[in-house]
């Protein structure tokens, strides 16, 4: 969803809403869900309201003079089913590799997954790399050092995250805000990936988000 | 002399009363004779008679060209005659008037009291009464006896004329000529042809059916007595042998001819045009499509194939090139097969004889497999394809105008017309309706409901609510289905032009894309047409929401909470988009035929699917279980296990998320995206409330466990057509769904659909 300049919120007539679709890749294991409820509800385990749970999430931040809204989509980490990826990632404008510092394979596995993403989503789509359970530190497998160098090279967003300790958790997620396009035209562009308008009356106007 | 009969007594001569004819020649002599049944025009060459029960009388009042003048008017005639004295004027004009009305009357109470015919003041004979006459003169009734209503010389009402030569009219008049609901018999050499529809000014004029001699039939529109409008041609019949070509035409008509966009249908060869045409002559773009599979793509002129055409096969070859006839290759052409190979040069042969080729081939470069498996085919579709085809928009553009017409638009300048007032085009529909109804009483057909002429929402009010949503939204689905409806005429036409177009051969997987857009066209058509001119109050241009709870106050926007997790996904029925307001209504009616083609599309990846789920079925929920790689606490199997005896396994078999799976199936009987998005929901809700049950404390999903369980109630659901479904789902969804919940639930039940392609059949 890209809904913009339609609703405003009290606090400043300036502030504008942006809804963005991050999708989750990651060896299953690697702490994806863990890592996505801390960061909404700063908790492990407590009640929730989407049906199916930690799968789809929703979750705002807020940037100076923006709100951004991020719907977060799981999917399943799984080697059986990798190619179906692509359709979970279809029309995200981020995504957050996960890989487990403690297992090299899942490191592996994220490159994978970056190269993938770079190869086949939307161009403009922003990654993060995320080396998650940080706070097992004393196993480590992959080294900071590697991952990062490796971001670098791919220019990826890179922090290693603990779900348990909260490390960098809500760092991560505000560092994909800020380099998400926030501006009138990329909000026209995503609603037009949207799919086939009926009619120009399909027009999104910030109705839905209010 | 030879007027004289038994029962005929002379009332009146102009002999002792004095009376001319108004500017008669000097020396001209003209008589004047009132009978009991008839006035008699002596002059010197011959005499005229006039029966009574046809004439008007009117007193022409005095000015200096007459004095004391009375004018006759008869179906054919007319006299102005003058009486020499006022009070001879008086004497004739009583005894003519008194004549009239007991002619009129006489046949009605035969016993005439002569004292109401001797009162002293006549009562004036009526001005519409029933009476026989026969048409002498030139004109279009000549020879012709009428039966029926008259008012002022002219024939008003209803009636019936029969003619010597058979013609037989029944029906309506309006000032002397045929106007309303008329049927029209005429016998020819080959037979009768029969016409029964509306008339005005004495022409076949509105909707109608014209079944001509020789059998071929037209429904539609008329206008000016020709074929002009929307209309559907029956022409040959099928079943005689001799006759080569039986051919139905459904589309637009003008002067008799076909013209503009139409679909014609060659019943014995099996093949369909679906384009554009002018003087009954194919003209502009243009599609065919046969029983063999051909699908050709063309332009036309004046009926020839003009350019190069795109001509595909039921596998993916397909050629673009030259062509020449109906859908012959001739001349330049590249001929491309379904591995992307190709052929250049020249062709001659059609694919069913052998083609001649006289090309180079070209091996394909890399196959280019991106996107693969959930694209549903698109890449195999030529680059050109749809390129000359008539787009969606061109279509059916009569059948628009005439609602626009029946609402008071004038269609006559711009297309889609301004729109009109919504209190004028409620005036329309009321006064639509009405006729309809009178319509009805004349052919006693079928029931009028009345609540259609209630406004749905009066209050005039700046904000859609959710009282006010619906209120309209059951006024428009009965007003759909009212035949006298304007917008019920408009879906029961459109109803009928796309089973026309997509029933039969042209249940033809190309065709797909087509069919698509054009109901996609349909509902960006209908809805101005609902906008402008049953629901103005409701601006639509943006999405409308509502909030869930109706806010009290609706002005003030309720502040952006930071509190993740509010259901603030959009839900179908909470925005109010024309394809959510109108698809749930058109869809029913055109389902089959276009479930039919997405399932045609979807054929051979439904068949891989299906032969896994079938396979699959007959393993027991644990095998299954396993082999889809559940996790062992979602099998909810082993409480019922453990409670029953080892000996009733048999009988729990196949009952883990019983609920969730029979949700699941509902989704193919139901019509809309919205509702197959709304059962894909309420089978996640269902898994999850199992789940939880079973967990007994708050369990929380991840995709890594919900996956394997929501394959395995897609495995047991058995839903036969899934790649159809799915590819149906994603054509017409509204766009904001694509996203939120319901985005990545339908996003799960294809992944689901393609891994199970995936897999071995075990």
């Amino acid at each position: 969803m890209a809904n913009q300049g339609g609703a405003q919120r009290p606090n400043g007539p300036q502030s504008k809403i942006c809804q963005f679709k991050l999708v989750l890749l990651g060896e299953s294991a690697v702490g994806k869900s863990s890592l996505v409820l801390r960061f909404v509800k700063g908790q492990f385990h407590e009640y929730q309201e989407s049906t199916i749970g930690a799968a789809f999430l929703t979750q705002t931040v807020c940037l100076d003079d923006t709100t951004v809204k991020f719907e977060i989509w799981d999917t399943a980490g799984q080697e059986r089913y990798h190619s179906l990826a692509p359709m979970y990632y279809r029309g995200a404008q981020a995504a957050i590799v996960v890989y487990d510092i403690t297992n090299q394979d899942t490191f592996g596995r994220a490159k994978t997954w970056v190269r993938e993403l770079q190869r086949q989503a939307s161009p403009n789509i922003v990654i993060a790399l995320a080396g998650n359970k940080a706070d097992l530190a004393n196993k480590r497998m992959v080294e900071y050092e590697e991952a990062q160098a490796y971001a670098e090279e791919n220019s990826l967003l890179f922090m290693e995250t603990s779900a348990k300790t909260a490390m960098n958790v809500n760092d991560i997620f505000l560092a994909i805000a800020k380099k998400l396009p926030k501006n009138e035209q990329a909000g026209q562009q995503q609603s037009r990936q949207r799919g086939v308008d009926l009619s120009q009356e399909n027009q999104p106007s910030g109705g839905c988000c209010k | 002399e030879a007027l004289k009969s038994p029962c005929r007594r002379l009332l009146k001569d102009s002999k002792s009363c004095p009376l001319q004819l108004h500017l008669a020649g000097r020396f001209s002599s003209h008589l004047f004779l009132l009978f009991s049944d008839v006035f008699v025009h002596v002059s010197y060459s011959g005499h005229q008679v006039f029966p009574l029960a046809t004439i008007w009388i009117e007193t022409i009042s005095d000015t200096d060209q007459i004095k004391n003048g009375i004018s006759l008017t008869m179906p054919e005639d007319a006299l102005t005659l003058t009486a020499v004295q006022a009070a001879d004027k008086g004497e004739w004009m009583w005894a003519i008037k008194q004549a009239i009305c007991d002619a009129v009357t006489e046949r009605k109470n035969l016993p005439r009291s002569s004292s109401s015919s001797s009162s002293s003041t006549p009562r004036p004979p009526p001005q519409d009464r029933h009476a026989c006459y026969t048409f002498k003169k030139p004109g279009p009734y000549k020879d012709a006896k009428y039966e029926g209503m008259w008012k002022n010389s002219k024939l008003h009402g209803q009636g019936k004329l029969t003619w010597p030569d058979g013609r037989e009219f029944r029906g309506t008049f309006h000032e002397g000529m045929q106007d309303g609901w008329g049927t029209m018999t005429t016998p020819l050499p080959e037979g009768m042809e029969v016409y029964e529809g509306r008339w005005k000014m004495g022409k076949m004029h509105g909707n109608g059916c014209l079944r001509y001699a020789n059998g071929d039939l037209y429904e539609g529109h008329f206008q000016e007595g020709k074929k002009w409008g929307h209309g559907v041609f029956r022409q040959g019949r099928i079943n005689i042998a001799s006759n080569p070509e039986a051919t139905v035409y459904i589309g637009e008509w003008v002067n008799d001819r076909k013209q503009g966009f139409g679909v014609l249908e060659y019943l014995t060869r099996g093949e369909k045009f679906m384009g554009m045409w002018m003087d009954d002559n194919r003209h502009g773009n243009g599609i065919i499509v046969s029983l063999d599979g051909i699908y050709f793509e063309g332009n036309f002129i004046h009926g020839k194939i003009s350019g190069n055409g795109l001509l595909m096969t039921e596998d993916a070859t397909y050629y673009e090139g030259q062509f020449s006839g109906g859908t012959n290759l001739s001349g330049k052409g590249t001929l491309t097969m379904p591995n992307n190979d190709r052929i250049e040069g020249t062709f001659y042969g059609s694919f069913s004889d052998g083609v001649k080729v006289t090309g180079t081939f070209h091996k394909a470069q890399e196959p280019t497999n991106e996107r693969k498996g959930f694209s549903h085919n698109v890449s195999t579709l030529p680059s050109t394809f749809g390129q000359m085809s008539v787009s969606a928009d061109r279509k059916w553009q009569a059948l628009f105008a005439h609602c626009y017409s029946l609402l008071g638009c004038d269609v006559s300048l711009t297309f889609p017309p301004p729109p009109v007032r919504p209190d004028k085009a409620w005036q329309r529909v009321a006064a639509v309706l009405a006729m309809a109804k009178k319509v009805q009483k004349e052919r006693s057909s079928n029931y009028i409901s009345d609540d259609l002429e209630t406004i749905p929402v009066s209050t005039p009010c700046d904000r859609l609510t959710t009282e006010h949503y619906h209120k309209m939204k059951g006024y428009i689905a009965k007003a759909i289905d009212s035949p006298a409806h304007p917008l019920g005429q408009l879906f029961e036409a459109l109803v009928d032009v796309y089973r026309a177009s997509y029933v039969g051969v042209g249940a033809h997987q190309r065709l797909l894309t087509h069919a698509v857009n054009e109901v996609k066209s349909y509902i960006s058509r209908i809805y101005p047409i609902i906008r402008s001119a049953f629901v103005l109050l409701i601006d639509f241009k943006a999405f409308v929401s509502w909030s869930a709870p109706p806010c009290a106050s609706s002005s003030t926007q309720r502040p952006c909470t930071l509190a993740p997790l509010t259901s603030s996904t959009p839900s179908p029925g909470c925005i109010v988009t024309a394809a959510g307001l109108l698809l749930p209504l058109l869809l029913p009616k055109i389902y089959p035929p276009l479930f039919t083609l997405f399932a045609l599309h979807n054929e051979r990846e439904d068949e891989k699917y299906w032969r896994r789920i079938r396979h699959w079925n007959k393993q027991s929920d644990v095998s299954l279980m396993s082999y889809l790689g559940l996790d062992e606490k979602f099998w909810l199997i082993e409480e019922c296990a453990i409670d029953d005896a080892n000996g009733v396994m048999s009988a729990i078999k196949n009952r883990s998320y019983l609920e969730a799976i029979d949700t699941l199936q509902r989704m193919s009987t139901s019509f809309s995206p919205a509702e197959k998005l709304q059962l894909i929901q309420l089978t996640f809700d269902e898994v999850n409330t199992l789940v939880q049950r079973r967990e007994r404390s708050n369990y929380l999903w991840s995709m890594d466990d919900l996956f394997p369980v929501f394959l395995y109630v897609v495995v047991r659901a058995r839903i036969q057509h899934l790649g159809a479904e799915i590819h149906f789902i994603d054509e017409l969804m509204e766009p904001h769904l694509e996203y939120g919940e319901f985005g990545i639930m339908f996003t799960t039940l294809k992944a689901c659909y393609f891994q199970i392609q995936l897999e071995k059949v075990l």
